[in-house]
């Protein structure tokens, strides 16, 4: 265990360039505004988001019956829970497939869930930052529509803590299982396939909330249309419904219960993703270590290619060539172009079925 | 302490080998050279050894354990610096070596003496407080040197640790080796440079594609060439053929 806090304790140093802000900022007292501006940036963006999630949430609950405020409730934990996947994918593909460390951490008499659990709890972190945003201004707003008092408070903080695992874990587990059958040399590829499905699903989500708000219904009356399909989302991922009644029935035996079912399941996912993590961590770690000897000769046509060039002609051909055969930069530079129109659009694509 | 026998590896399935049915013995208090040309299966071997790649075929054993059934006691065993040493560029240099003294367990007085030590031998003392990142790559090599001798393993494998070094640092590691040897422990080191391994290695063993061609000592390699050959005109000779 005592492996493990050495290895976490150097992952958060390097991963959050604590020392190098130690060094900058304190030691060095050199470029001190950055960290000012970073916080004015974060305050402003994450207080202008949670000011909005708060507004929306308590609108809506201000204009629904109580009995479907719970409902109300377990759509933003879906919700935070939804993009807790999506961040926490992030996070762990870029401490998996991006990180250096791994060539010098292996070689260490380190056994394979000590890295594993190092790494998932750096990216828990980050995972609080979002629900920070997103689900405590509805806690906020859920409050003061329904009072939680002293136990409806702590069963809250207990669920937001609990809110990321997981959906973390289940992106651990993907992240370790597609690492080991991609291998990170191929991480571009993986990166661009991600990122694409992401935008895909995004687009989806995007789809269902414009048809969601298009037409006179007003949000209450939009809920009540939509209770079964709330309630389907929560009967396929139960944990939803434990956060969400950990909280609503907090006090009460069933409160309590769901509470209970919430740590069991979380610690059963991290439990899961170490297991998982500890059998194909190696494999996939190795996976992406190996490199093949094919080597391809110039062939004539090719040869014939190399002619001289002016200067500018070139670096041009280079800069394209570099472009084309970095999926990430191609990814960047069109999808912007596509995405644009597309979500432009929507309302019009959306909106078709519900004006009838 | 480090056997590697029938050791085979493709990283194609039922492609070329490109480490083919390996068999080394390297004995303790000795400086093992390994030799070959770019591609031949250094590498490829060392990271086998140290649990970076899996082979297909064999078992390597480094101080009597077996790598893939007992890793942590032969990573235990292992001092390991590899060409381009990927270091935390965002961990000061003290906070680094810390990190695996104490993944060793090495005891506090211990660790000072040591760490206080290699950072004067290496002449990296008064750099220890600054960030990895703002090292050059010799300071780089020294530094995971350093980090590599906190256990004073008895087993320190080093994979091409002349490349990028300046001949005082060469120097330093050289020295550095004849005295880990002296304490009875083994170094086991690939080179392309002949000169070192010429003069520091008590045995050589020249790899090609894969294959160990030829393995003794430049004694043995020079009455299987001739008595006057050079390891450089015996190292062209094997494997330019």
């Amino acid at each position: 265990m005592k492996r493990f806090w050495c290895l976490l304790k150097v992952t958060v140093l390097n991963y959050f360039h604590i020392s190098v802000m130690q060094e900058t900022y304190i030691e060095q007292r050199q470029r001190q505004w950055e960290p000012l501006l970073f916080g004015v940036a974060i305050v402003a963006g994450a207080g202008s988001v949670g000011g909005l999630v708060f507004v929306a949430a308590r609108s809506l609950l201000g204009s629904l019956p109580p009995q479907f405020a719970e409902l109300a409730l377990m759509m933003f934990v879906l919700a935070t829970q939804f993009m807790a996947l999506g961040f926490g994918l992030a996070s762990l593909i870029s401490l998996f497939y991006f990180s250096a460390d791994l060539s010098v951490l292996v070689p260490l008499p380190l056994k394979a869930w000590t890295i594993l659990a190092a790494k998932f709890v750096v990216a828990a972190i980050t995972e609080y930052l979002p629900p920070l945003v997103l689900f405590l201004p509805v806690l906020i707003a859920y409050n003061q529509r329904l009072p939680l008092g002293l136990w409806g408070t702590l069963s809250a903080l207990a669920v937001f803590l609990l809110l990321p695992l997981i959906p973390l874990s289940l992106a651990g587990v993907a992240t370790l299982t597609i690492m080991r059958g991609v291998g990170r040399r191929h991480r571009d590829t993986l990166i661009v396939v991600a990122s694409l499905l992401s935008i895909a699903g995004i687009l989806a989500l995007q789809y269902f909330f414009q048809s969601l708000t298009i037409g006179n219904l007003d949000v209450g009356e939009v809920l009540q249309g939509r209770i079964d399909l709330v309630a389907r989302m929560g009967s396929m991922f139960p944990p939803s419904v434990w956060a969400t009644r950990a909280i609503s029935r907090a006090g009460e035996p069933d409160g309590l219960f769901n509470l209970l079912f919430l740590i069991l399941a979380s610690s059963a996912a991290v439990g899961v993703f170490l297991l998982v993590g500890q059998r194909v961590f190696y494999g996939g770690l190795i996976g992406g270590e190996e490199r093949s000897r094919q080597r391809t000769a110039l062939d004539a046509k090719a040869l014939s290619q190399a002619v001289q060039k002016p200067a500018l002609t070139a670096l041009v051909l280079r800069e394209v060539r570099l472009f084309m055969r970095m999926p990430i930069w191609v990814l960047n530079g069109f999808l912007a172009i596509v995405i644009v129109p597309l979500t432009a659009l929507f309302p019009a694509f959306a909106g078709g079925g519900t004006r009838g | 302490m480090l056997s590697i026998r029938n050791v085979s590896k493709s990283y194609v399935k039922d492609g070329v080998n490109v480490v083919d049915n390996l068999n080394l013995e390297v004995a303790p208090g000795e400086i093992f050279g390994f030799l070959g040309p770019n591609g031949a299966g250094k590498t490829t071997t060392i990271k086998m050894t140290v649990g970076l790649l899996k082979q297909d075929k064999g078992s390597i054993t480094v101080n009597g354990h077996d790598t893939r059934q007992n890793p942590l006691a032969a990573k235990s065993s292992i001092g390991y610096v590899p060409d381009n040493p990927d270091l935390y560029d965002k961990l000061r240099a003290f906070e680094y070596i810390n990190f695996v003294a104490d993944v060793y367990g090495i005891e506090t007085s211990v660790r000072q003496q040591r760490l206080l030590r290699l950072a004067r031998m290496f002449e990296i003392h008064d750099a220890l407080s600054d960030l990895i990142g703002s090292f050059s790559h010799g300071m780089k090599q020294k530094l995971a040197l350093t980090a590599a001798l906190m256990h004073a393993p008895p087993l320190l494998i080093l994979d091409e640790p002349m490349v990028g070094l300046d001949p005082r640092s060469a120097h330093l590691f050289k020295e550095l080796m004849n005295e880990h040897c002296s304490q009875g422990k083994t170094v086991f080191f690939s080179t392309h440079i002949l000169d070192v391994a010429e003069r520091l290695c008590h045995r050589v063993g020249i790899l090609r594609r894969g294959r160990l061609i030829t393995c003794g000592t430049m004694e043995e390699l020079r009455q299987a060439a001739t008595a006057e050959s050079s390891l450089e005109s015996i190292f062209l000779g094997l494997t330019e053929k």
